[in-house]
């Protein structure tokens, strides 16, 4: 499977997210996406992944929000990481705000490797020493080496 | 009213009707489901390899867990995923009670004892058969 640091570019590493509210958030990750051409038609992306919020929260608690689509609208899957220090309101179980957002953007026809994807970065951020060497991250070179170390 | 559901999941060839039940049930009544993976440690070998085992496991969970929400997505079901790690039975009691529950599935091939389970359960059991087709509207 491929490694998440092959997902995930430099550009696409947002230490400090401005934005505040969810949805504002998203749209902020998303945003090198599109610029890289990996979102080809942004409002089609945007109404897959708010379908998807809009359904069921994607904070899986600790911190954590990993919200995802898979659409026509991706040409390759990609993601983004952002990182919120005022947090987010994602309505995760446990009720905490996130931190750590990992955004997910497949094509329609690469279901595996989505799921796949999304395994992997699950996995990754539940174990305490990536959340906190993300926390402490000071670049996004510094990112990629904390998720090549421990994936 | 049944709004909230909790479906055990086990590996794939143990839970897939269970599954496929509770998601066809929660379609019709509008619930919200609960997909529950418990990684039982207590039977994992102690040893160096067993953080690779359990990390191996995790990642096979989450996969069996994103499956689950990938279908209920295109079904437009409410699903919340949660793995927990530590005893399986102990777990998904507690965790049925802390999201108030009022109906948990599990597949007739647990590999929980199902004695137990419904004794001590408060809401109602279900245990789908896994060798029938439970997929059909007649369910």
């Amino acid at each position: 499977m491929t490694r998440v640091t092959e997902l995930l570019s430099q550009e696409a590493i947002l230490l400090h997210l401005e934005a505040k509210e969810k949805i504002a958030v998203i749209h902020e990750l998303a945003r090198p996406l599109v610029k890289n051409g990996i979102v080809t038609n942004e409002k089609e992306f945007f109404a897959a992944i708010l379908r998807r919020e809009n359904l069921e929260s994607t904070g899986i608690g600790l911190g954590i929000a990993i919200p995802h689509a898979r659409t026509k609208a991706v040409k390759e899957t990609a993601l983004a990481f952002g990182r919120a220090d005022h947090g987010v309101d994602f309505s995760s179980l446990d009720g905490k705000p996130s931190h750590l957002i990992f955004l997910i953007a497949a094509p329609e026809d690469k279901k595996t490797e989505y799921i796949m994807t999304l395994a992997r970065v699950s996995k990754l951020l539940r174990k305490d020493e990536v959340k906190a060497a993300l926390t402490k991250a000071e670049t996004p070179k510094d990112v990629l080496n904390v998720l090549a170390q421990y994936e | 009213m049944l709004d909230k559901l909790v479906v055990f999941v086990e590996d794939r060839s143990i839970s897939n009707q269970a599954v496929k039940w509770t998601l066809s049930l929660a379609r019709r009544l509008g619930s919200r489901v609960f997909a529950v993976y418990v990684i039982d440690t207590n039977t994992m070998p102690e040893g160096p390899d067993r953080e690779k085992q359990l990390s191996d496991t995790e990642e096979n969970a989450w996969k069996i867990l994103y499956e689950i929400e990938d279908a209920a997505f295109e079904q437009d079901i409410r699903v919340s995923l949660l793995l927990n790690q530590g005893n399986p039975l102990e777990r998904l009691l507690d965790l049925c009670t802390s999201y108030e529950v009022q109906l948990l599935v599990l597949s007739s091939n647990t590999g929980l004892a199902p004695a137990e389970l419904v004794k001590r359960s408060t809401m109602p059991v279900v245990f789908v058969n896994e060798l029938r087709r439970c997929d059909d509207q007649s369910d």
